[in-house]
């Protein structure tokens, strides 16, 4: 289990999360949900160490998280230039051809290419790829279905099904596509303010739904009338 | 054209002015030694191979220059603003030549400058072609040599094999070796993905075992060279000694200045110009220590430093 107590952080002065609490079970997808600005980035940056929390603890099993227990995807990966696709997933498979080929069976990306060559839906699957050989039982995605097209946004909803209850893993997703996280997550938690305003159930999602969609209304109803 | 060469003028100016005139200053004194010395070698043997050693730099800059679509863009004659450019860089060199009245060296230089501007920039065009070449021997752990020579491209290659065959000729050998070293500066300009580094420095002494690998890298791609140079100038082994101490403190140095400054999402350390006077002192005898000392410090920093981001796996959160 991963668990999460009262952590703050920020950058400088400015703090960012306050005090926020969470508990992931193994075996779970955990969806976390914030509108833009809300902190999803830097709490992903805290749990794996990018920033340093000014308070609180995060443990995976009882024991303080490392780095070697994560593999996080952020929302714009980069990669080292001048290398093949092949070449970037063999330092993580080693020399386990198969996994490097099963990847490139279900995203179908062209492995003996030039990574500098490839689209931004391509250099996401790559980095998706990455960062499940990486195999760390605990995986952030920090917006992982930008960018990607309709077919590989399933196939990912499916992958990411199929590990976690397969190989037990831990996995917290951010995502903006509102359907395809009630699809496939355990428990939802919306990030506002610095800390989990609330975390929904399955069975509470359509309340969710109907929240996020009223507050839009209200927003842009006193945007286009102010008085 | 003018115009276009006043920009670029003004470039130079505002680069020395950034690198700071003064310093700049110093480290030429500081180095007055070596560049003294450089001076009098040339003068000494009046060889012709002296005006191809002169244009390797301009070849290399011609290469690697980005800025094709920006004078295509501009419709300028793209010919004569680069004869105009290289042939303005290569006034000291042609200087120095005319001084030591090397007049084949000079027609050389001259030929090969003239020369330059039919080669094509490098370009995704010259990127397919380096992927022809065959980089599977080497580890998966070295893939900053294996993008570093395919960014070099065939012009790596022919240096290699012409320094190859040359390396009968004592001074091959040592001129090959300041090339390499540079070329291996820039290898390590770009930094990898954060789940790259976790892999190395998951151990303790991850850093010193990446750097002992690359060391060892280093000098056996150059190995084929000097075992011709041994058998030919068996007398000058400790020339031999010397480039095996300055591949390796190159290599050590531009990899700890890599991880030295690293912090989250840096994509590219820039070799400054510092880089270039920890060549200056590891080339003069008389700075080699400080040299020496240099590296192990930026050895330190940079292990440091990777601890404080990626703090190797001890043994109770292993259990």
């Amino acid at each position: 289990m991963l668990q999460i107590n009262d952590i703050s952080s920020g950058y400088g002065q400015n703090k960012i999360l306050n005090n926020l609490s969470l508990e992931c079970n193994t075996g779970d997808i955990h969806g976390i949900l914030g509108w833009n600005g809300a902190g999803k980035t830097t709490f992903f940056n805290t749990v794996f160490g990018f920033i340093k929390p000014w308070s609180g603890s995060i443990t995976l099993n009882g024991q303080p998280i490392t780095k070697h227990d994560i593999a996080f995807l952020e929302t714009d990966p980069y990669f080292y230039p001048n290398l093949l696709g092949r070449e970037y997933l063999e330092m993580f498979a080693g020399k386990s051809s198969q996994s490097t080929a099963q990847w490139q069976t279900i995203f179908d990306l062209p492995l003996d290419d030039f990574i500098d060559g490839y689209s931004t839906g391509m250099l996401k699957k790559l980095a998706i790829a990455a960062t499940f050989l990486h195999d760390r039982p605990v995986i952030l995605f920090d917006e992982p279905f930008n960018g990607l097209d309709l077919e590989s946004a399933e196939k990912l909803s499916w992958i990411l099904e199929q590990t976690t209850r397969q190989q037990h893993k831990i996995i917290l997703i951010s995502s903006h596509i509102l359907p395809t996280l009630t699809r496939i997550c355990a428990k939802i938690s919306q990030l506002e303010g610095g800390v989990i305003a609330y975390t929904y159930l399955p069975d509470e999602y359509p309340v969710l739904e109907l929240q996020l969609k009223e507050n839009i209304h209200q927003k842009l109803e006193k945007l286009m009338n102010p008085g | 054209m003018v115009a276009f060469l006043k920009i670029r003028l003004n470039l130079l100016i505002r680069a020395l002015h950034l690198a700071g005139w003064g310093y700049l200053l110093v480290a030429i004194l500081a180095c007055s030694g070596v560049i003294l010395s450089f001076f009098g070698s040339v003068m000494a043997s009046p060889t012709p191979e002296w005006g191809l050693a002169f244009s390797l730099p301009t070849l290399l800059w011609h290469y690697y220059r980005q800025d094709k679509r920006l004078l295509h863009h501009l419709h300028l004659p793209i010919k004569p603003i680069l004869w105009a450019e290289y042939g303005f860089g290569s006034i000291p060199a042609a200087i120095l030549l005319i001084f030591s009245k090397n007049w084949l060296g000079l027609a050389v230089l001259v030929a090969c400058i003239a020369a330059i501007p039919f080669i094509p920039f490098s370009s995704k065009a010259n990127q397919d072609l380096s992927k022809k070449i065959t980089l599977n021997w080497i580890p998966v752990w070295a893939f900053e040599w294996k993008s570093g020579i395919r960014r070099m491209s065939w012009v790596g290659i022919l240096l290699w094999w012409g320094s190859l065959i040359g390396s009968w000729w004592i001074g091959t050998l040592p001129l090959f070796a300041f090339l390499y070293g540079t070329a291996i500066m820039s290898f390590y300009e770009d930094v990898e993905p954060k789940e790259i580094l976790i892999q190395t420095f998951e151990v303790k002494y991850g850093l010193l075992k990446k750097i002992g690998q690359h060391m060892v890298l280093a000098n056996l791609l150059i190995a084929p060279q000097a075992v011709i140079f041994i058998i030919f100038n068996v007398q000058y082994w400790y020339f031999l000694l010397a480039i095996v101490v300055f591949v390796s403190m190159v290599t050590c140095f531009s990899l700890a200045s890599k991880y030295a400054g690293w912090y989250p999402r840096r994509q590219k350390v820039a070799q400054s110009i510092l880089s270039g006077l920890f060549v200056l002192c590891t080339v003069s005898a008389i700075f080699t220590p400080v040299a020496l000392g240099w590296v192990g410090w930026k050895t330190w920093v940079a292990h440091q430093n990777m601890q404080r981001w990626f703090p190797y796996k001890t043994v109770s959160n292993l259990t």
